[in-house]
């Protein structure tokens, strides 16, 4: 009897997950799909590819892009890393409270980000002080991408710190070692795949921005994104936007799946 | 030994209201001397050297060193280095790189850090094999010894063991008991130790703190404790141990001052005791008679014991030159522990009937389990 009920639920578990995994596939399928379609016509041919691969244009898309995300997950990770050290490592009062704000920033409407970040740095109407040259500029998408990630990046770099070994951190602290021989000589050790994991999400994320570009960047800096954009509004570019979209997705995840093809090994 | 008190602990509590571990304990270590803190709850020793080391708030009261309150001192600013349950060695640095790793952490010189790290190597008897490898390549007692050098290399206001020979196998603690006593002898570092094994705290422990249910239940000498546990638990805390149920009433000749120790088990109905050798031994009623193995002897009908029980050896466990036998008693099957000197003066063959026997100033009367001394029932006269 409880058997058959365990069945039953299990069932119910195992259509559930193929449910996801459809809902979550689907797209990517339809993308490979349209990527291999002729522009021109509707026969697959996968005629967008090589024009994707070889055109500059493109390719200075996608490196950009791809600049921007390593830039936010190194960047992040410098800021993050200290902060999920008093997450994980010293918690108390002041870890609770930090991890409560990044929490609190991480789930804060992307759409208020945006706004916000367009209001200061496009029009300069918060931050007159703020150089011209911000404004509109690879800086102001790279602000406003770091916001985007950085909340996400200190809570994955807060649950790699949770590896640390936490009686030889107490045993370092009780010998009066600073914050930064600990992180050297017993964390950084201990947990750099870890640490490189979650900035290797972040930079795959972070790569792939979709909304800031469009309403913070300027012509100049144009980004895998905003190529996109221009592909997609044209009558037959979908198939190369969606060559792009993958080479994006492919180049994103580069990182984490090497990242983590080296942790399997070992 | 100095008169001067190190460290003092005052009403200090620890857990959270309706959970606390400890409750209003207070003690002083005098300089240069070893106090112990047993428990059977081992949280309790986790969490009482976390809070004395800084790692963690208690929820009342004061930690003192040399007079100076510690609230607003972190670890590392306190003077407290400790040896912990798990010696956390740093597991990418050397034997002697760990010794001299809070000496880095004092900007000591080169040099100078060498000639402390060989002073105290040789001090320990650490080889120059030992502070070559890494942690991961070390006995686990030769772990300890560097885990133990590192905490001295500092020359701490006050050394914190916690239940600090843990992570050896049960034989390997006894055997190196002797020179972890010789090594805080040798050093002389006011130390406080906090175990849930009674025989750790025999290390050489000037006195013992007996902690259960948060509160402070005994505090004596090692050998008072160790030999007069105020319950059955402690005894227990203490090793293999024979409790038997017996009941203390007053003789006929009560006004000689003697109480009568009967059992079902013991042959002659029990024993005589004085009055007066025991305050503990005074209230009447049920109560548990603590005899440790080694007091028990074969009774072959030579020597003279005051208590004698019968049974049949029951099982028979060789260790070192000797053997423990248990022997399961008439109207007692549980049965007493024994340890025999081999060769045997007789047969220890399982099933084969012997005779027990120990002397007055072998036992110690304790309260019925769950009770300590204050508990005990009253007198019925």
């Amino acid at each position: 009897m409880s058997q058959r009920h365990s069945g039953a639920k299990n069932d119910f578990g195992l259509t559930a997950l193929l449910l996801v995994i459809l809902v979550m596939l689907l797209p990517l399928a339809l993308t490979i799909w349209l990527s291999l379609r002729d522009p021109a016509g509707t026969e697959l041919t996968g005629a967008a590819w090589p024009v994707v691969a070889t055109s500059t244009e493109a390719l200075r898309a996608l490196a950009l892009s791809l600049f921007m995300g390593g830039a936010v997950a190194l960047l992040g990770g410098a800021v993050g890393l200290p902060l999920a050290y008093v997450i994980a490592v010293r918690g108390g009062g002041l870890g609770r409270w930090i991890l409560a704000l990044a929490l609190f920033l991480w789930l804060l409407d992307p759409g208020i980000r945006v706004l916000a970040w367009t209001e200061a740095l496009k029009r300069g109407v918060l931050f007159d002080l703020l150089p011209d040259a911000i404004r509109g500029s690879a800086a102001a998408e790279f602000l406003a991408r770091l916001h985007a990630w950085l909340p996400f990046g200190i809570v994955l770099q807060a649950i790699a710190l949770r590896a640390a070994p936490a009686r030889q951190l107490m045993a370092a602290r009780e010998c009066g070692a600073g914050a930064l021989r600990i992180f050297r000589q017993l964390i950084w050790p201990a947990c750099r795949h870890r640490i490189l994991l979650a900035g290797a999400v972040v930079f795959a994320g972070a790569s792939g921005g979709f909304l800031e570009p469009r309403l913070l960047g300027s012509g100049s800096f144009e980004q895998a994104t905003e190529w996109l954009q221009r592909a997609m509004e044209s009558e037959i570019g979908w198939p190369y936007a969606a060559a792009m979209l993958l080479l994006l997705l492919v180049l994103a995840l580069l990182p984490l799946g090497l990242l983590l093809a080296s942790g399997w090994r070992r | 030994m100095s008169t001067q008190p190190q460290l003092a602990l005052h009403d200090l509590t620890i857990g959270a209201p309706g959970r606390r571990l400890l409750e209003g304990y207070g003690t002083t270590v005098l300089k240069g001397t070893i106090h112990a803190i047993v428990t059977p709850d081992p949280e309790l020793c986790r969490h009482l050297a976390d809070t004395i080391a800084g790692f963690q708030r208690p929820a009342r009261g004061r930690i003192e060193i040399d007079g100076r309150d510690l609230a607003l001192r972190g670890p590392g600013r306190r003077g407290i280095m400790s040896v912990r349950a798990d010696p956390a060695l740093f597991p990418g640095l050397t034997g002697f790189a760990n010794i001299a790793f809070p000496l880095e952490q004092q900007r000591h010189g080169a040099s100078e850090i060498r000639r402390r790290v060989e002073m105290l190597a040789a001090e320990i008897g650490l080889t120059p094999e030992a502070l070559a490898s890494r942690p991961g390549d070390l006995l686990p007692e030769t772990r300890i010894c560097i885990a133990l050098a590192r905490a001295l290399a500092a020359e701490p206001a006050l050394l914190l063991l916690e239940r600090p020979l843990q992570s050896l196998p049960a034989p390997a603690r006894t055997a190196f008991l002797p020179e972890m006593r010789r090594l805080l002898r040798q050093f002389r570092v006011t130390t406080l130790l906090v175990s849930d094994d009674l025989g750790e705290a025999l290390i050489g422990a000037d006195a013992i703190s007996v902690v259960m249910d948060g509160r402070e239940v005994q505090r004596d000498r090692p050998d008072e404790v160790f030999r007069r546990p105020a319950n059955a638990t402690i005894a227990r805390l203490g090793g293999a141990s024979n409790l038997l149920p017996v009941t203390v009433s007053p003789t006929n000749a009560e006004s000689d001052g003697t109480l009568r120790i009967a059992g079902t088990m013991l042959q002659g109905g029990g024993v005589n005791l004085p009055r007066d050798r025991n305050a503990r031994a005074i209230a009447t009623g049920p109560a548990l008679m603590l005899v440790r193995p080694e007091a028990v002897r074969l009774f072959l009908g030579i020597r003279r014991f005051d208590v004698l029980a019968e049974g049949v050896i029951a099982d028979v466990m060789p260790h070192g030159t000797g053997a423990q036998i248990r022997v399961a008693l008439d109207h007692f099957p549980r049965g007493m522990l024994a340890d025999v000197t081999l060769p045997a003066p007789m047969p220890l063959e399982i099933g084969r009937r012997a005779t027990l026997g120990w002397n007055r100033a072998d036992f110690h009367l304790l309260p019925p389990d769950g009770m300590t001394d204050g508990q005990r029932p009253a007198d019925p006269a």
